[in-house]
């Protein structure tokens, strides 16, 4: 059995020129009734209109080009994909070619579903365009050629009616040389096509075979749950999946899984998972676009199938919990819950033990007050930041070198308290009077919001499935999920606090607690260092230069508390003055984004991402600054995540027509990338009435004349033809 | 209040497995298809002379069902070259049950009554052990039968030993017979032989089977 044609050879070997006129088709065969039998039973109601065209209207020698059967098909009837499904046939095209030329594979376009009662077919209805490449040999010694082709296919409706062709077309010969083929009247056929053949995807792929399941896991956090209307996988081979069964499809954290119903007979001999996967993607107009990428991937477990059933709430809670309990032991959290233990354990003995556990009970209930009100707001951020059309991950805060500044200068200073330098007094670190004082409480509370604050760039087992599950679901549950995680987070803490029999289970008091603190000082020394690294990706050697400014200045402000021989009111003064002083230097370092980032989206569906680096940065001041030079702009509004825009960009925008193109017609390509927040690119989205990407904006040279607000599914066509209509040609210097 | 707790467990079991039962029952006619060396499902229907047929009728004698449909161009195929009449005289010559099924629904292509079914037979020289009427899709749907034709073969012991195509060339080409390879012939030489049928599932090929909706 064929596989679908993996790699989008044709259309990038179909250089749509726009030089020269084009030349009439010379000849269309009719379609022939001839040979045997059955076919000529319908001649004179043909469900199929089949003709054989190209998208040149030349050829040259040694230079491959396109050619395709197109099919019109009356309504309501079908004809099939390489696998037809339950039943039916393939086209089948057998050709005759002159000497020395070669024909490839049908680049079969993806199909559709077809029920038919209980069965599935797939195949083709309305209109349908079968590309194939020709290769001609080195030297061609006449002046035109003639390509034949017997094309054989079986159409239904209800019933099935075989039908075939003997159609022929003849192009001229062009003279040798480079550069492309004269176009024909079908080019933007062929063009059109290329958005129904399916690509490469660069998404990694597993596949899994088991009794009940047959699944296709899609790892790729680039698919967005609320884009994907839906997702069918069309298998290459028969007896794999049951064609007429339902897929469904469950969000992971790390991707789609879509589980489908194995063959009830079938050949269990494939070891691979072939086909086309079929995506419908919700457009930000509310429109739906489909696109395929091509799936090829050995099965993983032969016998075992990871099916992954979606998680329901509970699930996803429980999950959370423990994932919070887990993130009490990392890194970054444990030096700050070590304090707050040991404030507890100080207690352990008081002689009242009713005042004391009552008071370390209303502490402990205030750090969860802490930790609570912390993952409300953290709730609250996400599910505010994703109706705005954003997705956002855990730790997202990260994302600003600021707020990574200012932990990282935090975190020095509560190491450098731990270590001796400077003592806070009883908040943080002062052994337990502050649990039974008022003070105690808010001390408590924002310990919780400490603690919670370092432990959001720490992702503990468990905690990954549960926020990825309420990543994607309503704002209640997410919130719920996150107080679940919240909850599991302050339980250890809590339960020693209000529980005086755990309480019992720590060590006496005494002098390895001082021992204890000054060793817990050097993780979080580690995550000082750690932080200074994320900048250092964020911001570049300028941030290196700001962090290690703040951090002299907090470790000088922090040793100048210390100093008990200096007043106190002086001390602060001087303290609070480096630490003003130093950010002022520093912030203005960070301040400005830093265009490379470590954490580049991978390019998700487009294999060639540097086809179209020959963008620039889109801005609205360029956009003006551009027209006023009397250049049209060309705006791309794209984002990582949306398929619809890398499957534009791989069709229509970085083909080498497009590029003439836009060297013809002296446009200029801007490009905007969404896939991080940027309110900058959200107001203009915003101001041509969408909510998303992709946009695409053509902004005449003459700044009054309107903007062109260009199709979501392009073709190099029609951006061509559009750039046609705001050509300004370049000024040719005398 | 410990007595009671098994009694609650039984009754949640049972109510569980009614409704398990009761979705595999609403899921019966797309999921159950019979397989390979398991019991061939068992079915009663009405042939062209309108006499009941059971397939426990013919347990000792190795049965070959046959969807049809008269107008499908795949049938055609092996009806107008004369390969299923051959395959047909030559099973039934040697004591083998040859039952033609009819799945179209009234109304759609291939449905006919007993008469005109008869007549077929005698016009295309066809030479059945009988013509089994299935106009509502019973029979078709318990053997997940998919497209015209689509070939069974039952072992005399009643188990399933063959679903699939006819033969190996998925074209309604009449000229494709004389260079195919039967998989019914091939099926019935391994069983005779005493060997396992290999291939025992081949891809039907052909039009739909035209059930009722």
């Amino acid at each position: 059995m064929r596989k679908p044609n993996a790699s989008l050879s044709w259309p990038r070997a179909l250089r749509t020129a726009m030089i020269g006129v084009a030349i009439a088709l010379l000849a269309v065969a009719p379609p022939a009734a001839g040979g045997e039998g059955s076919a000529s039973a319908s001649a004179d109601a043909k469900k199929v209109d089949a003709t054989l065209i190209a998208p040149v209207s030349a050829i040259r020698a040694g230079q491959p080009f396109s050619i395709g059967l197109h099919q019109k098909i009356a309504p309501n009837w079908h004809t099939y994909w390489l696998n037809p499904g339950d039943s039916g046939e393939p086209i089948r095209l057998t050709w005759t070619l002159p000497d020395g030329f070669t024909a490839s594979g049908i680049s079969w376009p993806f199909p559709e579903a077809i029920p038919v009662g209980p069965l599935t077919n797939f195949g083709y209805s309305n209109d349908v365009l079968l590309p194939v490449t020709i290769t001609p040999p080195p030297a061609i010694s006449v002046a035109t050629i003639t390509i034949g082709v017997k094309a054989e296919w079986l159409v239904c409706e209800k019933i099935c009616i075989p039908e075939e062709a003997t159609l022929s077309l003849t192009l001229p010969v062009a003279p040798s040389g480079a550069g492309p083929l004269p176009p024909s009247p079908h080019a933007d056929q062929f063009a059109a096509a290329a958005r129904l053949q399916p690509i490469k995807t660069t998404w990694p792929l597993s596949a899994g075979r088991g009794p009940d399941a047959v699944t296709l896991a899609i790892k790729s956090t680039d698919l967005e749950p609320a884009r994907i209307a839906s997702a069918r996988f069309f298998p290459a081979d028969w007896g794999l999946i049951e064609n007429a069964a339902e897929q469904t499809v469950s969000w992971t954290s790390t991707g789609l899984t879509l589980t489908m119903k194995p063959a009830a007979a079938g050949n269990s001999q494939q070891k691979s998972l072939d086909g086309v996967l079929v995506l419908t993607e919700t457009l930000a107009d509310g429109g739906q676009a489909k696109s395929a990428v091509t799936i090829a991937t050995e099965f993983t477990s032969p016998t075992l199938a990871p099916t992954q059933p979606p998680l329901t709430l509970l699930q996803a809670m429980v999950l959370a919990i423990l994932g919070g309990l887990i993130l009490n032991l990392m890194p970054c959290v444990l030096p700050i819950l070590s304090i707050k233990v040991m404030a507890i354990a100080a207690h352990r003995d008081d002689e009242n033990q009713q005042t004391a556990t009552s008071a370390a009970a209303r502490g402990g209930l205030a750090y969860l007050a802490g930790v609570l009100a912390s993952f409300a707001v953290l709730a609250g951020i996400l599910a505010s930041v994703r109706s705005a059309g954003e997705a956002l991950g855990w730790g997202f805060q990260f994302q600003s070198p600021v707020f990574v500044l200012a932990l990282a200068a935090l975190f020095l200073a509560m190491a450098l308290s731990m270590s001796g330098v400077f003592d806070v007094g009883g908040r943080l670190v002062g052994a337990g009077q502050s649990l039974t004082r008022r003070s105690g409480y808010s001390g408590s509370f924002f310990t919780g919001v400490l603690a919670t604050v370092a432990a959001t760039p720490c992702t503990a087992p468990f905690m990954g499935a549960a926020i990825g599950y309420a990543m994607t679901r309503p704002a209640i549950e997410l919130f719920a999920v996150l107080m679940a995680l919240g909850i599991g987070f302050a339980m250890p803490v809590v339960a020693l606090a209000t529980w005086s029999g755990a309480r019992r289970l720590l060590p006496r008091p005494g002098p390895w607690m001082e021992t204890l603190k000054q060793a817990l000082a050097f993780p979080l020394y580690a995550t000082v260092a750690w932080l200074v690294w994320v900048l250092s990706i964020q911001s570049g050697s300028d941030g290196v230069l700001a962090a290690s400014i703040v951090l002299v200045a907090t470790g000088f402000a922090a040793w100048m508390i210390g100093r008990p021989s200096i007043g106190l009111p002086l001390r602060s003064a001087i303290a609070l003055a480096t630490g003003v002083a130093a950010l002022a230097i520093a912030l203005p370092q960070i301040g400005h984004e830093n265009p490379p980032r470590a954490t580049v989206v991978a390019p998700s569906v487009s294999a060639s991402q540097s086809a179209v680096s020959d963008a620039q940065p889109f801005s609205i001041e360029r956009v003006a600054e551009l027209r006023s030079a009397g250049r049209p702009v060309f705006v791309n509004l794209t984002a990582a995540w949306c398929i619809s825009c890398k499957v534009n960009e791989q069709v229509a925008l970085s083909t080498d027509g497009f590029k003439r193109a836009l060297v013809e017609h002296n446009v200029a390509y801007l490009k905007g990338d969404w896939t991080k927040r940027d309110d900058r690119i959200s107001a203009v989205l915003k101001s041509y009435g969408r909510a998303g990407v992709p946009l695409y904006l053509l902004f005449p040279a003459d700044p009054k004349a309107e903007t062109i607000v260009l199709p979501q599914l392009l073709t190099e066509a029609i951006v061509t033809r559009h750039f046609a209509q705001v050509s300004a040609p370049p000024l040719r210097s005398p | 209040m410990t007595f009671d707790m098994p009694r609650f467990a039984i009754t949640g079991f049972k109510f569980a497995s009614l409704a398990a039962l009761a979705l595999a029952m609403a899921s019966a006619p797309a999921a159950a298809a019979p397989k390979i060396g398991e019991p061939a499902p068992g079915f009663t229907a009405v042939d062209s002379t309108g006499k009941p047929v059971k397939l426990s009728d013919f347990k000792g004698k190795t049965v070959i069902l046959e969807w049809s449909n008269h107008d499908c161009p795949y049938v055609k195929k092996h009806y107008g070259s004369g390969n299923m009449q051959a395959l047909q005289k030559d099973t039934t010559g040697k004591g083998i049950v040859w039952l033609t099924v009819i799945s179209s629904a009234p109304g759609e292509q291939g449905n006919v009554d007993g008469a005109t079914a008869d007549k077929l037979t005698q016009s295309r020289a066809a030479a059945p052990t009988a013509v089994v009427l299935d106009p509502d899709g019973t029979v078709g749907r318990l053997y997940d039968a998919r497209t015209t034709p689509h070939m069974y073969v039952v072992t005399p012991d009643g188990k399933l030993a063959y679903n699939g195509a006819i033969d190996d060339k998925a074209t309604n080409d009449a000229a494709d017979v004389k260079t195919s390879k039967n998989f019914v012939r091939n099926a019935l030489d391994l069983i005779a032989a005493g060997k396992p049928v290999d291939p025992a599932v081949t891809r039907a090929y052909g039009c739909s089977v035209k059930y009722k909706s």
